[in-house]
């Protein structure tokens, strides 16, 4: 999956014709530097060819070079730089997401019709229609330029100061969890309400369990298999909006990278980006079968 | 199918709001004193007034004109890149559903494959590729869908394969095709029309998105994306440019979500009335 | 002997998005300390909902009337919820058609053993659960409880949870369709059981099914419902000798031709009414060979023709 994938990647950027060499030497460069650099590079070879030493030299962390950024790093370097600054946002907003969906959504589903139920719903509903880059946007208004609680941009990394990182991130973390919340907490909901209505649970009130009881034990242990697999779901949506709010915030992670790198055609940071990308989606949803099959028992056996 | 829509408020309010959305653009743009690029270098960066209702831009562009033009350029581009992918992935999913076999499998591969791309990394890779712009957009939006359009697709028509109208349509000796077109396809449009609605909503977001980071549609064409990205650079100065202009982002998908959301639920099978 | 369990004008009206269904109509019955009462009636005549509602576990959108429903001394109208949980699965049980959807998919049966019993104060439950599952005959306690409840057959997760029904030594046991989703040994197996403990544990039970047999087979006495209401309620030697009720004399002709082997089946045709009418007259008389125009307009009482028996029928009422 994950060789096809790089593949697809690589044939369409280099389909896009738009000559590596030329961009990265300047329109001014002679002819012979030119083929210096196509040579060095590879460039003349059939394209498979060329997939071939660049998957070769990936698969042992090389990159290649990037070709105009920022002084010459490998683009290997760069993203080693970068990721764990996406990560550390990605997990700080999915642990915020999480938290309040679980919460949200128990609660809307256990006084379904309710004033809680209609408030929890309504309010998922607007909060998944939020662009997140734009509620970022209108929480450093409200919270950084308004009462001063948090900076408006400016990445404090967590090696340098754990407390600073948290503090530093809260906003862009929540301008990406709001949405996750929203959704996250209605498949909670909707899980939730079919559960109740499943035979075991008004089996499990005949034997005179109590209520509490049956909802932990019986309702929510296996609403959560549906719940935590839409999370994986969602993965693709959600990484993307990362890409964006990093802009938003001045956050130097690989979201960033990957922009940069499409500004200056800078092929191989946005291919080797871009194959990190899907590894991670590729990641997540493997880390949720995971989760599923231990909470499953009927799947693991 | 329009049954299902009147059966629900949900659904009604969210078509409320698109209606008087549009509505809203077309009145706009008829009796607006302004013209979208008008500058006017006298007012620039006015907080929202009686003259200027969502204020001004750094040009002194009329904000709320901008909108309205901005945001019929950000529903085509979601559109027309929806109906695309829609179609495409609707015909992938269905013909992969119905013959099964080896085409399934190899094509359902390329689908999850898409399915697994994060939509906006998807989105660059294509815009470097064919170049900025509207239509850049609109196609990337196209592919980000065709694998949702495609599973779907895929489900409903394996689903209904074995449904007992199909066997009796073969049994009469009616041709694949014309199955697929007659039995299949009425069937599967009710959902599909629900991913659609939702589709159309982020791909508003996909464009605006796209665009803000300045790899979508390039000024001067308005569109919300471009706005927004405009009315970042002076934020603190002038904030109503970029936050109004995401409320209305946000008021379009709300719109959007609700129609869809209240569609699906009409149609839970669940949820509908027992008969007798 | 004095009744166990009363009911009487039962009625359950359920809300199902803005229609309300009536499928519980004035039923009366009582039970007796160690006799099982069967309920027959074919799918959707109410027999389940009646039985849940023995346990107040009628579905959330719905009214529930009648005007006695007393578990003994316990009158279940009133009852606090917490009251209504003390009492079930102690007082009053109940085994379901489907034993699989019965227990949680998640955990073992040990955990739902140890859930039982720890509910009634029960401690050493390993013993205890071995003793309980030896009763229903199963020999390999061990494997059995570290299974998972898909790990098992449906008929021994019938037996299982039998036992664990059994643990409490209920006073009535309400058990619905227990054998319908089971294969024929199986249910034979079951069926058996049930008899022996019929004996051993003096349970009154209320054995709900569609299928005549079985009821013939174990019941006591035998009620049938037909559309919420029951039609006719007896000894079931006498039911089964001299059935009075259009209704019953169909069910048992075409039980008696399926046993028979016989070429044809004879049919009832028509179909159920709506639960959502209040009909004024017989529910069954659309489909009723002896129908006259009186069963149409009259709201037709319960008819004492024996000291045992009684019948809703106008063919059987005074004059």
């Amino acid at each position: 999956m994950l060789a096809v994938g790089s593949l697809l990647i690589f044939l369409l950027l280099h389909a896009g014709g738009g000559d590596a060499a030329l961009a990265a030497l300047g329109e001014q460069a002679s002819p012979a530097a030119i083929e210096a650099f196509r040579a060095e590079h590879h460039l003349n070879d059939p394209l498979m060819v060329q997939y071939w030493h660049w998957a070769d030299a990936a698969l042992h962390g090389d990159f290649g070079q990037s070709i105009s950024l920022a002084g010459g790093f490998s683009t290997a370097q760069l993203i080693r730089h970068s990721l764990p600054n996406t990560i550390f946002i990605g997990i700080y907003a999915l642990i915020l997401a999480v938290a309040v969906s679980l919460v949200a959504g128990s609660i809307a589903a256990a006084r379904q019709g309710r004033i809680e139920d209609v408030l929890a719903t309504c309010g998922a509903i607007v909060t998944i229609s939020m662009p997140d880059f734009w509620l970022g946007y209108v929480l450093v208004l409200i919270f950084s330029l308004g009462l001063g609680w948090f900076p408006a941009y400016g990445f404090v990394s967590p090696t340098t100061s754990l407390t600073g990182a948290i503090h530093a991130g809260f906003l862009p973390a929540v301008a990406i969890a709001v949405p996750m919340a929203g959704i996250f907490a209605r498949m909670l909901r909707t899980t939730l309400l079919e559960t109740f209505r499943q035979a075991y649970v008004v089996s499990a009130h005949a034997m005179g369990f109590g209520r509490m009881f049956v909802f932990w034990h019986y309702v929510f242990r296996n609403a959560l298999i549906p719940y935590v697999t839409s999370i994986g779901l969602q993965a693709r949506y959600l990484l993307g909006g990362v890409v964006v709010v990093e802009r938003v915030f001045g956050i130097p992670g690989i979201g960033s990278v990957i922009v940069d790198g499409a500004f200056a055609r800078d092929y191989g940071v946005v291919q080797g980006c871009a194959v990190v990308f899907l590894v991670i989606v590729i990641a997540v949803n493997f880390v949720m079968d995971l989760v599923c099959a231990l909470l499953d028992p009927r799947r693991a056996g | 199918m329009w049954r299902t829509f009147r059966s629900s408020r949900v659904a009604q309010v969210g078509s409320a709001i698109m209606v008087f959305t549009i509505l809203a653009i077309v009145l706009i743009r008829l009796f607006s004193p302004y013209q979208p690029n008008d500058k006017d270098y006298e007012a620039i960066l006015q907080a929202p007034s009686l003259q200027h209702l969502f204020g001004t831009d750094s040009y002194g562009e009329d904000v709320l004109t901008r909108i309205a033009y901005g945001a019929e350029v950000s529903l085509l581009i979601s559109f027309s890149g929806l109906i695309l992918g829609g179609l495409i992935g609707t015909v992938i999913g269905t013909i992969c559903g119905f013959w099964g076999g080896v085409v399934d499998s190899v094509a359902m591969r390329f689908i999850d494959l898409l399915y697994s791309f994060p939509t906006y990394v998807l989105a660059l890779c294509l815009m470097l590729l064919l170049g900025y712009g509207a239509s850049s957009v609109s196609l990337a939006i196209a592919l980000v869908y065709v694998p949702n359009f495609a599973r779907l697709a895929r489900s409903m028509t394996t689903a209904t394969r074995s449904a007992n109208y199909i066997i009796a349509a073969r049994l009469m000796g009616q041709s694949s095709p014309r199955i697929l077109l007659r039995e299949v396809l009425p069937n599967i449009a009710a959902p599909l029309m629900v991913q659609f609605s939702a589709g159309l909503g982020f791909g508003i977001v996909l464009e605006a998105g796209l665009s803000f980071i300045g790899l979508g549609v390039q000024p001067p064409t308005p569109s919300l994306g471009v706005m927004m990205a405009d009315g970042k650079d002076y934020f603190e100065k002038g904030p109503w440019v970029l936050s109004l202009t995401g409320l209305s982002v946000a008021w379009i998908i709300l719109g959007l979500n609700l129609l869809g959301d209240g569609l699906r639920d009409a149609m839970d099978p669940r949820l509908r009335r027992r008969r007798s | 002997m004095s009744a166990v369990l009363e009911v009487s004008g039962l009625n359950l009206v359920l809300d199902a998005n803005a229609r309300r269904l009536h499928v519980v109509r004035d039923v009366t019955l009582d039970l007796r300390q160690a006799e099982v009462l069967g309920l027959i009636g074919e799918s959707g005549s109410g027999k389940t909902m009646t039985g849940l509602s023995l346990l107040r576990l009628e579905p959330e959108q719905s009214d529930i009337t009648a005007t006695t429903l007393r578990l003994g001394e316990t009158d279940l109208l009133v009852a606090s919820q917490s009251a209504l949980r003390a009492l079930r699965g102690s007082k009053i049980a109940m085994i379901f058609q489907d034993p699989v959807g019965a227990f949680n998919a998640a955990k073992r049966i040990g955990w739902h053993a140890r859930q039982v019993l720890r509910q009634r104060n029960i401690t050493a439950w390993r013993d205890k659960t071995h003793d309980l599952l030896a009763e229903v005959d199963i020999t390999d306690t061990d494997r059995v409880l570290d299974a998972y409840p898909h790990q098992l057959s449906g008929g021994m997760l019938q037996r299982v949870l039998i036992a664990l029904v059994l643990a409490a030594e209920p006073q009535v046991i309400i058990a619905d369709e227990p054998t319908t989703n089971l294969d024929n040994i199986v249910e034979r197996q079951i069926l058996r059981l049930f008899r022996r403990l019929k004996h051993s544990h003096g349970a009154a039970f209320i054995f709900i099914t569609h299928d005549m047999t079985v009821a013939a087979a174990l019941s006591d006495r035998i009620a049938v419902m037909y559309a919420g209401e029951i039609v006719e309620i007896g000894p079931t030697r006498d039911i089964f000798d001299v059935p009075k009720h259009p209704y019953t004399i169909a069910l048992i002709r075409t039980a008696q031709a399926l046993q028979a082997r016989a070429g044809r089946l004879p049919e009832i045709a028509g179909e159920l009414p709506s639960l959502a009418r209040h009909p004024t007259g017989c529910a069954f008389a659309s489909r009723c060979p002896h129908r006259m125009a009186a069963c149409d307009t009259t709201r037709i009482a319960m008819t004492q023709t024996d000291p045992q028996r009684q019948v809703r029928c106008l063919l059987h009422a005074p004059a």
